[in-house]
């Protein structure tokens, strides 16, 4: 036996880390996913964002970058401005009369002030909000129509409809009744249905806004595999109060404080080893 | 002092009388104008609703003529037709107008306007439902019918060529164009304060999901919240399309009071059955025979039944329309 190998057997050498990498397969793919560090992409590039609602300043100079094909959560006490922060990732905080921001917010090579066709931009970036939001149509249209309005043909749109609905898991549950409405289902299944339809138009970053805080335990963790599976080929950021949540899915998490982000650190670190006392004081309250 | 059981017991009293008095004032309503009406209906028969000339004939004579059983004053003939031809086109014209404009407005001021500003807007909005319709009437002689005589209608009648109802003559500016005009005014605030109300009332939260899936405000609007508000808009246009109808004074200082004459364009002289009622009363009550109040009131009775049926189509068409999905929500 040398010092870099070690014999399983007569047959197979392996590396030391080839077998740490072949442990995290074994352990699962979010393992994996967390040991391997290779050097991504950056999506969301913020460099002193401001943003104030009239008078009222709601966010103080954040500084963060957000990687490509991972989750980063946005935890904090209510009213802190996360949400606010997620919104401004995708222009719906401009919709609110009154809005407007410092700094620069860079999505996807795009400065979010200078975006011109918000529509395009909107379509690249998707949410999904704290209470499900069907539209007051059947299932199907509810995942076809944008595809539809963007010029998709029928047979396209209805075979990504499928395709995205399989993908939330809801194809089986759901394929005679397609044409149904989508108010009779569960909260999680309506949940999943939005985000079914958020995917369909093909988005390369997805913001969610508390997406599981109204569904049940079983419901959540339904979603939480969900993203965690999405993540492997896009960028996700969640707001939540769930730090529990944070931590199962989280790559890295931002602890934020009215207005400001006090903490931006690998998850693991920031639940177990916070710098600063803030975050310190907020996550042990907080788990109790 | 009475007892407890005693007020509760008026009060119950009360109530019911308030809660059924609605119907009772209709059927009554309605009951005295068959009543009344039904002489001349049976004078005239249903050439009533067909004839184009209508004559009360020379009331001041004393040599009644006498027609299935009814007496009437000598030369007396009555037909409608203009006066319902007139009602439904300044209506239609009316509402042609108003829809669009109402429900644009009612969206931006939901959507578009902000608040502050929306707030004084639906204020003007909800005085203008508040004008007497004579101030209207008013407005419309002196302002609006010249414009229609000059401006307008000249050069409407250029589309003469594609539509040979938008050809002139283009006349005094009286007439059918601007009885529309002036009743899509009186209609427009109705209509775009009910259905501000209603699209207030829809959740943002499917409008937000659109918005970031990528679509425009239209398409929002057009998609999400139309389909939501559709029953409730359409019973504002039923609303604002009953007050065009039963509209009195404000058509009779515009129509141009034409009797015995079917519209030939888009501007000639109308008569409608309101404004009739309202021109001949009058005269009508020197008609010895009485027949000429009976008339009245059979137009009074016919613009009721147009009435009840423009309402029960239109719901209809709002049920045959209803999707099985969306609205029950």
């Amino acid at each position: 036996m040398t010092n870099d190998t070690v014999a399983l057997d007569d047959s197979i050498h392996l590396t030391e880390s080839e077998l740490l990498e072949l442990e995290a397969v074994l352990t699962g793919g979010i393992h994996l996913q967390k040991t391997a560090e290779i050097a991504k992409e950056t999506v969301i590039r913020v460099e002193n964002l401001s943003a104030y609602f009239g008078h009222k300043q709601v966010l103080n100079h954040l500084q963060l970058e957000i990687k490509d094909k991972e989750i980063t959560a946005l935890i904090g006490p209510s009213g802190c401005g996360k949400t606010t922060f997620l919104r401004t990732l995708n222009r719906m905080s401009h919709t609110v009369p009154g809005f407007r921001h410092e700094g620069t917010v860079n999505v996807l090579g795009q400065d979010v002030a200078m975006v011109r066709d918000v529509e395009s931009f909107r379509r690249a970036v998707g949410m999904l909000f704290q209470r499900p939001n069907p539209f007051p149509m059947s299932i199907m249209d509810n995942l076809t129509l944008a595809l539809k309005l963007f010029g998709v043909s029928k047979k396209e749109r209805v075979e990504i409809a499928k395709a995205k609905l399989d993908e939330v898991g809801l194809y089986d549950d759901l394929k005679d009744r397609l044409h149904q409405s989508p108010f009779a289902l569960s909260g999680g299944q309506q949940q999943r249905l939005c985000l079914a339809r958020a995917l369909a138009v093909q988005p390369k970053v997805l913001l969610l806004d508390e997406p599981a805080s109204a569904l049940d335990p079983k419901s959540t963790k339904l979603l939480e595999d969900l993203f965690v599976r999405l993540a492997e080929h896009m960028t996700i950021v969640i707001v939540t109060h769930n730090l529990a949540q944070a931590k199962r899915i989280a790559k890295r998490t931002a602890f934020m404080e009215a207005g400001e982000i006090v903490e931006f650190e690998l998850t693991d670190k920031l639940f177990y080893h916070p710098n600063d006392p803030r975050t310190r004081v907020y996550v042990e309250e907080q788990i109790g | 002092m009475l007892n407890a059981r005693t007020r509760s017991r008026i009060f119950q009293v009360a109530a019911g009388i308030a809660a059924v008095s609605p119907l009772l004032v209709l059927l009554f309503v309605a009951g005295v104008l068959f009543v009344d009406a039904w002489p001349a209906f049976k004078f005239q028969g249903f050439s009533f609703f067909t004839g184009i000339t209508w004559n009360m004939g020379n009331m001041y004579a004393s040599n009644p003529i006498v027609h299935n059983g009814v007496e009437g004053a000598p030369g007396a003939t009555f037909g409608i037709l203009p006066f319902i031809v007139g009602t439904l086109g300044s209506s239609v014209i009316a509402m042609l107008i108003a829809i669009p404009i109402s429900l644009l407005s009612a969206f931006a001021l939901v959507y578009k306007i902000p608040h502050r500003y929306a707030r004084w807007i639906s204020s003007a909005v909800e005085l203008l439902a508040g004008i007497p319709s004579v101030v209207f009437g008013l407005w419309g002689m002196v302002v609006l019918a010249p414009i229609v005589a000059n401006q307008i209608g000249p050069w409407l009648s250029h589309f003469g060529k594609v539509i040979p109802f938008l050809a002139g003559p283009v006349g005094s500016g009286f007439g059918l164009l601007t009885s529309g005009i002036v009743l899509a005014m009186m209609v427009i605030p109705i209509i775009t304060a009910t259905s501000r109300d209603l699209i207030a009332q829809v959740s943002k939260l499917p409008i937000e999901g659109a918005q970031a899936l990528g679509m425009t405000t239209y398409e929002s609007v057009r998609h999400i919240t139309f389909p939501l508000v559709r029953r409730g808009v359409i019973g504002a246009i039923i609303l604002g399309w009953g007050r065009a109808l039963g509209e009195t004074m404000a058509v009779l200082m515009v129509s141009g009071n034409a009797t015995n004459y079917l519209p030939t364009n888009l501007y000639s002289p109308i008569s409608t059955m309101a404004s009739t009622v309202a021109a001949l009363l009058d005269g009508a009550l020197t008609d010895f025979s009485k027949l000429s109040i009976h008339a009245l009131a059979l137009i009074a009775v016919t613009l009721l039944i147009i009435t009840m049926i423009t309402n029960l189509l239109a719901r209809l068409l709002v049920q045959l329309g209803r999707r099985d999905v969306g609205t029950e929500a």
